[in-house]
């Protein structure tokens, strides 16, 4: 491939996901993109479903020149810094449960800010990587139960529910907010643990839980994690490319954060109409009263993390300056 | 056959201590799973935490192990070639492959020290964000380093026997 | 480049090197050297490929089926399965099948089976006149059913690599299970015909009783962790440790004079033994994989297979025919971790179900351990009762037909892997 042309640079990059899944899609069309900008010169190589590496080694990976680059996700970056798990935290940004738009532009808002998405990108540059993009492949995750009955509404709802958690140290401090218990189980014995009730729920993303079609009968519209996926690359690695090639990859992930903004926006609009006629899922939209009861009992997972990560003080005023402006 | 028995015996305590070790991480994980289902299933409660404590007990045990298992030789392995050899060939080529798994276990050892120092100044963790991700990958480490011991003295065992044969 | 590699690993493997070493170095020399990428790669495939939670379930079910059998408890239900049909026509052999299939659900591992069937079953058989290679041949067929019939190691391993649920390929595995101990049932009735045996003493209605009175805390073990699987008391992995205490807790009750510090420390190391075998080898078989999917390996043969014109069955049964050939000379654990990243992809680019091809993949691995020159099987029940391996040869070879037979109605009768699913 590259090796006979030298202006040429093949990118190696490894993500999780499986090729069907809008995270993939990104990719592959942020290769088209670089490929047709740069005129062939620059182009990615990727691995996908974790091929090469599973998610939690990619970074460590880029630093140490396995790969080039990964298209990861918060809370797996969290492992390597944990400031990322910011995006951990409930009720980050502004939302209107009816209206997905609302939260698609406050965080939009918020990735764009100096004090915010940039601020944690330069974050990373000290740690040696290059934040080329902090797009999504879907809104925030909400809270899900198998059993009807279930259904979560107030905070007293929730109350003594085993809800699976995808990990990190902030999502079960919330759950313990709410008296809840967050259960670590893996994803591919999740859907036996729903049907059969060793949890009563999980905590997920719409579009990710309509494409995989676990056996859930109720959402619940509350913000609870936020995940935002970083394409990083080792700013060494950035740096050794010619300055024109650097340009065109810094663009091209800004107009990643925009086509991805574009795609979640189309496939959001009537997801929840969708789970419902096609998988039967009921869909709670809470009241703004039970927002506000929601958002102040979840209040100390804010200050727990607010302690263990002191850099956060400037983000979290940030995302609430952003999100009382409306 | 003295000088062997002896090389054999010089490692005893060391076998019997690494055995220890092994046996005690694969108790320490079955009870602490135990201790989980009842946790979740009585009480509702779960931790990430303890999930990879059994994981990466079974790890420190089987990398703990390995040393022991080059000394009982029950790797998985083709032994179609070695059936149909002379016993002096075959103390042979088991000197050479001997001579080959101590050098895999020297790189692999360099590479480990390499790999667990760059983890631990990354300062990354586990994914439940509460144990430094090195402490699992020094078991790797520390198994590598046994591995050399051990392969380093199955060469001289196997070179010795050879040499009987040749005599 | 690729061609180096694949020398490398033959050289070593020919010369009896360890295939973990085998494969390892392979691999580390194609990453190293060939792909320019740094040691901590290779290193850490050891870390990649053993931190997986659901691969605990191997060191698990591997103690509860050791302390199952050196603490007694499998006999007792041995002699149940004895004295209920040991006096029929080939009824020996018949009963040698059930009782493996028996334990083949309490137990993941096939060496186990094996020792724990056999130790009884084989001296009772020569005894009443039946040929040693049958009865030792039967012993050794029967041995791997363990593997189809959950839970299953090997089913555990397909499970982590593709990335699915194994309890849905557990359930999907007790049908075929079932389907291969009436083929090799059938099978071990006709070939006793030949055997001039005495026939056992039929057993009083009062001997059945009793002994299935003391068989019953065993055999109740598959209920309790069958049972607990899907109705989602605990997960897989979570049901392997609790079956070690359940073990534990039956031996201490009714075999309190097996239950010592002895037989309980024998399981102990004999489970480590095998579990640091296995997780060596999946480290030495990631470097491998890795290597080849960093030099797009898979990626091509699932391109090229997914272009080729041939009908789906035939490609299938091509890849089958390869897995036998693998079977031949290899274990199954290095089988799966060489083939599955390259075919999986490309069968499931042919639209085949995922849980049936882990099924057919599996009945694969099944007769792997019965084919000569290299097979598990036939390995521990020629080292452990002492016999020529020949003659364990020549007696699994009319199961080994069985076998066959099974695969190909696995193969074209999809349903009866995927039914139970659904
Ligand atoms: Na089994
Ligand atoms: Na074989």
């Amino acid at each position: 491939s590259g090796s006979a042309d030298k202006e040429s640079y093949v990118l190696r990059v490894s993500h999780p996901y499986q090729k069907a899944t809008l995270h993939h899609q990104y990719m592959v069309w942020f290769d088209e993109e670089l490929q047709k900008r740069s005129d062939g010169r620059l182009s990615l190589e990727i691995y996908s479903d974790s091929q090469l590496m599973p998610p939690e080694q990619e970074i460590p990976g880029i630093l140490q020149g396995q790969i080039d680059m990964t298209h990861s996700l918060t809370s797996i970056a969290g492992s390597f810094d944990p400031i990322w798990y910011f995006f951990d935290l409930p009720f980050l940004f502004d939302y209107d449960p009816k209206d997905p738009k609302v939260y698609m532009d406050s965080r939009k808002a918020f990735v764009d800010s100096e004090k915010g998405g940039r601020l944690i990108a330069k974050m990373a540059e000290e740690k040696g990587l290059k934040v080329l993009s902090l797009d999504s492949t879907d809104l925030f995750a909400t809270l899900w139960t198998a059993d009807e009955s279930k259904m979560i509404t107030d905070t007293a709802s929730a109350h003594g529910l085993k809800l699976r958690t995808p990990g990190g140290k902030v999502a079960p401090e919330t759950l313990k907010a709410i008296k809840a218990s967050g259960i670590s189980i893996p994803g591919t014995e999740l859907p036996t643990a729903l049907q059969q009730g060793v949890v009563d729920g999980l905590i997920t993303v719409p579009l990710y839980l309509y494409d995989n079609k676990l056996p859930v009968k109720t959402q619940t519209l509350y913000p609870f994690v936020n995940y935002l996926m970083p394409v990083m690359m080792s700013q060494k690695k950035f740096e050794s490319l010619p300055e024109d090639l650097q340009e065109i990859l810094v663009e091209t992930g800004k107009d990643l954060e925009q086509y991805a903004y574009d795609t979640v926006s189309e496939k959001i609009a009537d997801v929840n109409e969708r789970l419902e006629s096609e998988q039967g899922i009921k869909t709670y939209y809470p009241t703004p009263e039970e927002i506000e009861e929601w958002k102040k009992v979840t209040e100390p997972a804010w200050d727990s993390f607010m302690k263990s990560e002191p850099r956060a003080k400037e983000l979290m005023e940030e995302a609430i300056r952003l999100r009382d402006e409306n | 056959m003295n000088r062997i028995e002896k090389l054999e015996n010089s490692t005893k305590f060391l076998d019997k201590a690494l055995e220890v070790i092994a046996v005690f991480c694969l108790i320490l994980s079955v009870v602490l799973a135990f201790v989980g289902v009842i946790l979740r299933y009585q009480f509702g409660i779960s931790y990430q935490i303890l999930e990879e404590i059994c994981r990466y007990a079974i790890v420190y045990g089987v990398f703990a192990y390995i040393g022991p298992l080059i000394k009982k030789n029950e790797h998985i392995k083709m032994s179609l070639l070695e059936d149909r050899l002379s016993r002096k060939s075959k103390h042979l080529v088991e000197f050479l492959i001997g001579i080959i798994l101590f050098i895999a276990f020297v790189i692999l050892f360099y590479a480990g020290i390499i790999w667990a120092s760059s983890i631990y100044s990354m300062n990354l963790m586990t994914l439940s964000g509460e144990m430094l991700m090195v402490i699992p990958a020094f078991a790797i480490v520390a198994g590598m380093f046994f591995g050399c011991v051990y392969a380093l003295l199955q060469m001289i065992i196997d070179f010795n026997l050879f040499r009987a044969e040749t005599n | 480049m690729l061609l180096i590699g694949l020398i490398i690993f033959f050289i070593l493997l020919i010369v009896g090197a360890p295939i973990w070493l085998s494969l390892g170095l392979s691999g580390g020399i194609l990453m190293f050297v060939f792909l320019d990428l740094p040691l901590e790669a290779i290193i850490s495939q050891f870390l990649i490929a053993t931190d997986k939670w659901i691969l605990l379930a191997i060191p698990y079910f591997l103690l509860a089926g050791n302390l199952m059998t050196y603490m007694g408890t499998a006999n007792k239900m041995i002699g149940f399965v004895n004295h209920l049909i040991g006096h029929l026509p080939g009824g020996m052999p018949a009963a040698a099948v059930i009782t493996a299939t028996i334990f083949g659900a309490l137990s993941g591992s096939a060496t186990a089976t094996v020792v724990a069937v056999g130790s009884m079953m084989i001296p009772q058989m020569i005894q009443l006149g039946y040929s040693k290679e049958n009865s030792m041949g039967v012993v050794a067929s029967a041995g791997t059913l363990g593997q189809m019939i959950p839970p299953s190691i090997y089913m555990i391993i397909y499970a982590s690599m593709v990335q699915i649920d194994v309890a849905q390929l557990f359930l999907a595995g007790i049908v075929p299970g079932l389907v291969i101990a009436a083929l090799l049932i059938v099978t071990a009735i006709i070939v006793s015909v030949k055997d001039k045996t005495e026939r056992k003493k039929r057993s009083s209605a009062q001997e059945i009783f009793k002994s299935f009175i003391v068989a019953l805390p065993s055999l109740l073990m598959p209920v309790i962790v069958l049972g607990g699987i899907y109705s989602g008391v605990f997960t897989p992995t979570e049901a392997a440790a609790v079956s070690v205490v359940y073990v534990l807790i039956i031996s201490f009750l009714f075999n309190r004079k097996e239950f010592t510090k002895k037989n309980i420390q024998k399981s102990l190391v004999n489970s480590m033994v095998t579990t640091t075998v296995i997780y060596l080898l999946l480290g030495g078989a990631n470097m491998f994989s890795t290597a080849l999917t960093y030099a797009h390996v898979p990626q091509q043969i699932t391109e090229y297979v997914s272009q080729l014109t041939l009908p789906g069955w035939l490609i299938m049964l091509l890849i089958l025919v390869l897995f036998l050939v693998f079977g031949m000379f290899l274990d199954a654990v290095p089988i799966l971790y060489i083939t599955i990243p390259i075919l999986y992809p490309a069968v499931m680019a042919l639209g085949y179900d995922p849980i049936h091809f882990g099924i057919l993949t599996i009945a694969c691995m099944m007769i792997s351990q019965i084919t000569p020159p290299v097979g598990l099987s036939l390995f521990v029940v020629s080292g452990h009762f002492k016999e020529k391996l020949s003659v364990v040869i020549r007696g699994s070879m009319p199961y080994l037909g069985a076998l066959l037979v099974a695969t190909i109605i696995l193969l074209y009768v999809p349903w009866l892997s995927t039914f139970l699913t659904k």
